[in-house]
């Protein structure tokens, strides 16, 4: 009697669990409450959560290769690379080339903003990461998930979990990390400086750039392909006017599906004996490193355009090279009217954030031909 | 090591080679419509 | 001598905090525009009286739009 209520009660997750996989739990309940109470980039935080409290309940088995739930979510979306193309098909319907187009020049700023991810790969293969474990802590310093989760997935899976937490927590606190060190990089004169009025952008060069943007992106980086060729084409859906259906299509209802099919499995790489290393540490660490190192990086490039342009940059607009869109470019324009209330910096802050994205999948590219 | 320092720097390089490139072809793309549209305008006059 | 308000980005207008007819002062808010899911006001040029408002809230308006006239 007594030994069959002892079989029963092994058969229980309760007689297995360890107390790395609470731990696991009370980090899932964490996100799950950033994203419920503080709106924390709560479309991915939420799940992610949920799926780390999953894959921490003994002989659940959704991470179990070949039949579980989520392991099969993981291994079709995001091993066979398809989720981070079909996210980047909808941001490419949502972004709006204009204010980059408008000022061509600010497409740089998007590239110094880059600086900070490849500084940040320096200093973590430094400090004794793998050098493909280094790549994907850096690319966290672009501020963008979805090229995250995708260099991660091919670069160093066992890190995808936690290099994805950190770009998306980050990318929540850009308001917080930003400022200080926009301030500290820049001059009262220099936040104050108002940009030259951009030209008008003909309909024609909005259609014309995705497919531009296609022909040089992949020619020079094939190995960036896969999210630029689905960035630019929804960007065309979207520019091009004639398939509104397939427009709202992507940027809505795929995007949103695929987004729940990206934020559990993601969750559920974390298990405990994976997570809870005192490398994961390193990687939240050098994660906010890349973040300053990138929005200094941006802020000392328009100074350095500004040495040798006669129309001024306010440099602050380097700052949202770090592609969190629009987040980046909001503080711009926040910081910005500190300075001075009747400087309007948000759309003009726009080209570089936009830039940005294009930049960290090139900078994603490069990591891949050259480690891949 | 050196390893890294290559990486390193063909990224940045890269990055900024590959942007600039959009920016030579974001330029040439308005200076063409623009003259394109200029002949039109004087075509009809 | 009048001067125009005029979007310094595109958006929809949210709210307006003058009237026609009213004495405005420099940097008086007169319009908030929400732009990127964020509300930017938008502030008075010059003082005067507001002669024209040519928006009403709910109104997207294009950069460079006329959004009142300020005598």
């Amino acid at each position: 009697m007594m030994e069959l209520f002892t079989r029963l009660f092994q058969t229980t997750g309760l007689f297995h669990l360890t107390p790395g996989m609470v731990i696991m739990w009370l980090i899932g309940l964490t996100l799950i409450y950033l994203a419920v109470k503080k709106e924390y980039e709560p479309l991915l935080l939420l799940p992610i959560g949920f799926g780390i409290i999953l894959v921490n309940l003994p002989f659940a088995g959704l991470m179990t290769p070949e039949e579980g739930l989520l392991w099969k979510f993981y291994q079709y979306g995001i091993h066979w690379e398809i989720i981070p193309p079909v996210i980047f098909l909808g941001l490419g319907a949502l972004t709006d080339f204009g204010p980059l187009i408008a000022n061509p020049r600010l497409i740089f700023l998007g590239a110094g903003a880059q600086a900070g991810v490849y500084i940040t790969f320096f200093v973590a293969n430094a400090m004794g990461f793998d050098i493909r474990e280094a790549a994907t802590i850096g690319i966290i310093g672009g501020a963008d998930g979805p090229t995250t989760i995708f260099l991660a997935s091919k670069m160093a899976p066992q890190l995808l979990g936690v290099c994805a937490v950190a770009a998306y927590s980050y990318m929540a606190l850009v308001p917080i990390i930003q400022p200080p060190v926009m301030k500290l990089m820049t001059t009262e004169a220099e936040r104050k400086i108002r940009m030259k009025k951009s030209r008008k952008v003909k309909k024609l060069e909005k259609i014309l750039f995705p497919l531009i943007s296609t022909f040089v992106i992949i020619l020079l980086v094939p190995a960036s392909a896969p999210l630029i060729s689905m960035f630019m084409l929804g960007n065309l859906f979207r520019e091009s006017g004639v398939v509104e259906r397939l427009n709202n299509a992507a940027q809505n209802e795929l995007m949103n599906i695929v987004t729940i099919f990206l934020g559990v499995p993601v969750g559920a790489t974390m298990n405990a004996e994976n997570f809870l290393q005192p490398k994961v540490i390193f990687i939240f660490v050098l994660g906010l490193f890349a973040f300053i190192i990138s929005t200094m990086t941006g802020v000392l490039l328009a100074k350095l355009i500004n040495l040798f342009s006669k129309t001024k940059i306010n440099p602050l607009l380097g700052a949202a090279g770090v592609s969190a869109v629009p987040m980046a470019a909001r503080v711009v324009h926040k910081v910005g009217i500190e300075a001075d209330k009747k400087n309007y910096l948000l759309m003009y802050a726009m080209g570089p954030n936009v830039a940005g994205v294009i930049g960290t999948v090139i900078a994603a590219g490069i990591f891949l031909t050259l480690l891949g | 090591m050196s390893n890294s320092i290559t990486v390193f720097i063909s990224g940045i390089v890269g990055v900024f080679f590959g942007m600039a490139f959009l920016y030579i072809s974001m330029k040439t793309t308005a200076l063409v419509i623009d003259r394109l549209e200029k002949g039109k305008e004087e075509k009809q006059s | 001598m009048s001067e125009e308000i005029l979007a310094p980005l595109s958006g929809k207008i949210v709210a307006i905090n003058m009237e026609i007819g009213a004495s405005v002062e420099e940097d008086d808010e007169a319009v908030i525009i929400e732009a990127m899911k964020m509300e930017t006001p938008i502030y008075v040029p010059c003082d005067g009286t507001v002669k024209e408002i040519k928006v009403k809230v709910g109104d997207s308006v294009e950069e460079d739009d006329v959004i009142a006239v300020i005598e």
